[in-house]
């Protein structure tokens, strides 16, 4: 399924789709439950970012990703734990580990160091909106929706504002 | 245009890569190499590693907050904590928590009644399931014919691979995701044809408030309901009046 994931609702939507599946699928690893959903969620992170990035990197589908990167993380879980053996015999028939090589961070750069430092200094809230506008690429009427703010107007100038305050903090 | 306002809204739209109007396509072709406008562009482009990394826990939260939204879960936790705590200490309590669990799960049957009770999957009549070579039918055929053989699973995996799926495809793909019991997923299809006034709207209102009932959000589906069992041309008129009598 191709997604923009440019809303809330598609978000929730494509967490779903899969987390019943793969919460199943992994059961034999001997994780509970709670630890397999913290891992489903780290994944879908990834997979998130990887769709707003490189979404050319998604060519195989969402869910070949998305179980791919959840079961590296298992691995990487279950070898602090010593129970590697069972899962690597598992990624031996299924999906090969190499197909699913965790992104990198990229370094920072000085300015983008300042830029992380200033969002630091801000409003939770302000946060929220530098993110959903300028990463999640979500529209003013989403945001407004997903912040519960008055009106549009009360977004946009929100927006604006944390803009404007982030810029003085790194130029300071 | 008051450049002063707008200027910087134009360098985000084409940075989001929105479309612009012609004037502020004109406003771009024109300013774009100026200084202001490049260190603008820099700016945004140098904002995008530190606002990743922000949104990883942005996004950590909101999953995090669907997990609350999955009611059997919430309980399960609920019910295995008091069942430990109450294992540990006497007999009675262990009675005591016997009659809850018992109780909860009567309540939990009778939730769960009320949708295998009343959800009958709505029929295929939209693609005849066709014999002969599976391997040359297309994912909507197959879907289909999944769909007809109430294998749900397997046809949300054949819906999945259709491209910009219409709204009959995704109305029948909410059906299989309430024949698996996966209501807040067909929730998500029936809210969206109840909305978008699609050929499906008044069957989906129906699915809809099913899969509210599943997701123990009964208010809600009454809500609907009483709507339904107001307008006697509803396709789902006698079965809302019948359901409503039951939830009220």
């Amino acid at each position: 399924m191709k997604s923009e994931l440019s809303t809330d609702r598609e978000i929730e939507h494509l967490y779903l789709e899969f987390r019943a599946e793969f919460l199943r699928n992994t059961a034999k690893y001997n994780l509970d439950e709670e630890q397999r959903v913290d891992i489903y969620q780290d994944a879908f992170i990834v997979l998130y970012e990887l769709i707003k990035t490189h979404p050319d990197k998604v060519e195989k589908g969402v869910k070949n990703y998305l179980f791919g990167i959840g079961r590296n993380m298992i691995l990487d879980r279950i070898k602090s734990e010593i129970k590697e053996r069972k899962v690597k015999e598992d990624m031996a028939q299924n999906v090969p580990i190499e197909a699913f090589e965790m992104p990198v961070d990229q370094q920072m750069n000085p300015l983008q160091k300042k830029m992380q430092k200033g969002l630091e200094q801000l409003s939770a809230g302000c946060r929220e909106i530098l993110v959903l506008f300028y990463f999640r690429q979500y529209s003013i009427a989403e945001i407004q929706t997903s912040m519960n703010h008055r009106s549009e107007n009360v977004t946009k100038s929100h927006k604006s504002r944390c803009l404007k305050k982030l810029k003085e903090l790194v130029k300071s | 245009m008051n450049e002063e306002v707008h200027w910087e809204d134009i360098v985000a739209k084409v940075f989001r890569r929105e479309e612009l109007t012609d004037t502020e396509a004109s406003w771009w072709a024109q300013n774009r190499d100026t200084a202001e406008v490049k260190e603008e562009w820099e700016f945004l482009t140098n904002l995008h590693d530190p606002l990743l990394r922000e949104n990883r826990v942005l996004l950590k939260k909101q999953l995090q907050s669907f997990e609350n939204k999955q009611p059997a879960k919430a309980l399960n936790n609920r019910t295995g904590k008091l069942r430990s705590m109450f294992v540990r200490s006497w007999r009675y309590a262990a009675a005591v928590l016997l009659l809850i669990v018992a109780g909860v799960l009567i309540w939990q049957n009778q939730e769960a009644d009320y949708v295998s009770e009343y959800f009958e999957p709505y029929p295929n009549i939209i693609n005849p399931v066709l014999k002969g070579d599976p391997s040359s039918r297309n994912p909507i055929e197959l879907a289909m014919s999944a769909y007809e053989n109430q294998e749900y699973e397997s046809a949300i995996s054949y819906f999945q691979q259709i491209n910009a799926p219409s709204d009959t495809i995704r109305f029948y793909q909410g059906n299989a995701y309430l024949g698996i019991d996966q209501p807040a997923q067909a929730l998500f299809l029936f809210e969206d044809l109840v909305s978008s006034s699609s050929r499906f709207g008044g069957e989906s209102q129906w699915f809809q408030t099913l899969s509210l009932v599943a997701l123990d959000r009964d208010q809600e589906a009454v809500a609907i309901l009483e709507s339904m069992a107001q307008d006697e041309d509803h396709p789902y008129y006698a079965e809302a009046r019948d359901l409503l009598e039951k939830i009220k």
